[in-house]
């Protein structure tokens, strides 16, 4: 790297109100070295990286303070608009899918104890009734088998959310 | 190392160079980065620090043959901080080369 491409990438790295001051500085320091009989390129070694020197001035190119709360302010927006709304919906339909394998696993019990007791006034004969409860159990056992891994999906997806705000809010 | 502490050392050293005789930056660069081991990019952020807070004074002064060089010199809040982080280095050092002599210096 030369000169030119050092001060060049320093100043985009630099923030506005301080760029000439300390441009200046690397200039006069340059022009030392080069009186010094030290060559372009051997003063940018010694210097170090413009990014380097950047951090050690407290700049990372583009202000960290400033797009963190820029991203926090997206987010929050995002969360008003679509981000509730998105994880409610999300939330209900989940709420809604347990109700399956709840619902058949207790008709289940209900069927097969209902066999049992079977008399004049029932509509179906108790064969029917055991066959299909034994049916519905199985079925709402299996259901809440599959619910347990859309549960552990929904937990990772809300974990995820959750994080990223974490990280938006911490500015990291 | 911890960047606090490197920051603390690098200032201390600034300012003892400082001590007596007004220097630019780039003598300042060279006469560290000879016995430190550290990028003399590095050492332009200190000075700015310093300055800030007004621990160095700068002004301007022509070189021989050369354009004007930008000088700096010890505030007497300067010369305070320097006496004083001189003082913390010398205990810590002491500090330091106890612990260190515990050890032996041969396997």
């Amino acid at each position: 790297m030369n000169k030119k491409e050092f001060m060049q990438k320093l100043k985009q790295l630099l923030p506005e109100q301080d760029k000439r001051d300390i441009l200046l500085d690397y200039e006069e320091h340059f022009l030392s070295g080069l009186t010094d009989g030290k060559t372009e390129e051997e003063i940018v070694k010694e210097l170090g990286s413009p990014e380097e020197v950047a951090k050690e001035f407290g700049y990372t190119g583009k202000s960290p303070v400033r797009t963190s709360v820029w991203a926090a302010i997206g987010l929050v927006t995002f969360d008003i608009f679509f981000g509730i709304s998105i994880l409610a919906t999300l939330f209900s339909i989940w709420a809604g899918l347990w109700c399956v394998p709840i619902a058949c696993f207790f008709a289940g019990i209900g069927l097969i104890i209902g066999s049992l007791f079977t008399g004049i006034l029932t509509l179906f004969p108790w064969y029917i009734l055991l066959t299909g409860g034994i049916a519905s159990l199985a079925f709402g056992i299996l259901a809440g088998v599959g619910m347990v891994y859309v549960t552990k999906a929904f937990y990772l997806g809300v974990k995820w959310f959750v994080m990223l705000h974490v990280k938006i809010f911490s500015g990291k | 190392m911890d960047i606090q502490f490197k920051k603390g050392v690098l200032e201390l050293c600034v300012l003892s160079l400082l001590d007596g005789q007004d220097r630019y930056g780039y003598e300042l660069a060279s006469l560290l980065s000879e016995k430190v081991n550290i990028s003399s990019g590095t050492v332009y952020p200190v000075l700015r620090r310093l300055k800030t807070d007004g621990f160095v004074d700068t002004y301007l002064e022509e070189s021989s043959g050369g354009p004007a060089r930008k000088y700096f010199k010890l505030t007497i809040s300067g010369d305070e901080l320097r006496l004083a982080l001189r003082k913390e280095w010398l205990t810590l050092k002491n500090n330091i080369s106890s612990i260190v002599k515990e050890g032996g210096d041969e396997k």
